[in-house]
């Protein structure tokens, strides 16, 4: 007879959060290509027109979760491939660690990066 | 040669217990117009007696030539030469991949049909249950009293196909979650998820839909998977509400 193994490695609320993740990257992505093409008047052609696109409030903020959502997804479907390998809870629970890492890292880089752009200011 | 008269070469899968495995060739004169397990029939009766496979009905009833033809998975009943060689051509025959080989062709498939049983698996379903439930329903009396057998013929092609059940004998795989998905559809058991709900059942899938694609009954145990994950979902949040509901 088959016995459920309820193992941590995979459930619902990973799939979930994949799922609302993968979602919501389609939507700001939609977001992001509209305002960038087409609502930046004439789009965003150079460097300083990225500076002073950046210092809207909205645009710094959409962009750090966009990248959240995107890292978030991207470690879970490779998290996912990785399980296939069968690793074991010893060695899952090192990747686990290295995905969480990475993810933060990411991030961090990602929305330093962020304010960096912001700190310039509009003028270049 | 002529059109109702090909000569094909016929590499068929060769192991027994504990040897090696190994392709014999056998270039066979045949209607392209007939089937694959017809050709390895005629190879069994003239060629090589010791060649072992499975087959009973010969029209896709019973699921028991499941073999994979040229790497895809087929019933090979009603698999037509034509349609997997040309005259002059080569058809590669092989058993069903994820299950440990018995002899040649057959696969020993005792643990999936055990899998089925625990999944609740029902050979008979009331017409109003047998059938995928975007399709248009067959006729149908009012009190559903009409019974047909369930599309799954158990030919574990699905399995064979499913690229995550070839990382894991411990994957519950497309077949078998199928069959609970129909099961918890009939009887709204909720042990059932509770035995899919796994990282080796409905989470390990990748969404391949493989199974879908080689399925010859129109099962889509792809669509089943998710419609688990759905159900599942479903009852775990009902759960928690049930839960705070109690708590006051």
């Amino acid at each position: 007879m088959y016995t459920s193994s309820k193992k941590p490695q995979e459930g619902t609320f990973l799939w979930l959060l994949k799922i609302i993740a993968g979602l919501l990257i389609i939507i700001i992505l939609g977001i992001h290509f509209y305002v960038n093409h087409l609502v930046a008047p004439g789009g965003l052609l150079s460097y300083s027109n990225v500076l002073a696109y950046y210092q809207n409030p909205i645009i710094p903020i959409m962009e750090i979760i966009f990248l959240i959502f995107v890292v978030t997804h991207a470690l879970l479907g490779l998290r996912s491939i990785v399980l296939d390998l069968n690793p074991s809870q010893a060695v899952l629970r090192w990747i686990n660690i290295g995905f969480v890492l990475i993810g933060a890292i990411a991030v961090i880089y990602g929305t330093w990066l962020v304010f960096f752009v912001v700190a310039k200011g509009s003028g270049a | 040669m002529n059109e109702t008269h090909w000569r094909v070469t016929f590499e068929i899968f060769r192991q027994k217990t504990g040897q090696p495995c190994h392709f014999d060739e056998y270039v066979m004169d045949v209607d392209p117009d007939e089937y694959v397990l017809d050709v390895v029939e005629r190879i069994w009766a003239y060629n090589d007696r010791s060649l072992t496979f499975r087959h009973a009905c010969h029209h896709s009833t019973c699921g028991a030539c499941g073999m994979r033809v040229n790497s895809v998975e087929k019933l090979s009943c009603i698999t037509p030469i034509r349609e997997v060689a040309r005259n002059g051509g080569k058809v590669r025959v092989e058993p069903l991949r994820n299950f440990p080989v018995l002899s040649d062709l057959v696969v020993d498939m005792g643990a999936f049909y055990l899998r089925l049983d625990d999944a609740k698996f029902s050979q008979v379903a009331s017409l109003k249950d047998a059938c995928l439930p975007f399709e248009r329903k067959q006729q149908v009396r009012e009190d559903g009293s009409y019974e047909r057998l369930v599309d799954c013929l158990e030919c574990g092609m699905c399995i064979s196909a499913c690229p995550v059940a070839l990382t894991t004998p411990e994957y519950l795989g497309p077949g078998v979650l199928a069959a609970a998905q129909h099961a918890f559809h009939q009887s709204r058991d909720t042990s059932l998820l509770d035995l899919v709900d796994d990282q080796d059942g409905v989470w390990r899938c990748h969404s391949a839909y493989e199974c879908t694609a080689v399925c010859p009954s129109n099962v889509d145990p792809g669509w089943r998977i998710m419609d688990l994950r759905k159900n599942i979902l479903r009852h775990q949040i009902s759960k928690i509400f049930s839960r705070r509901g109690q708590s006051r």
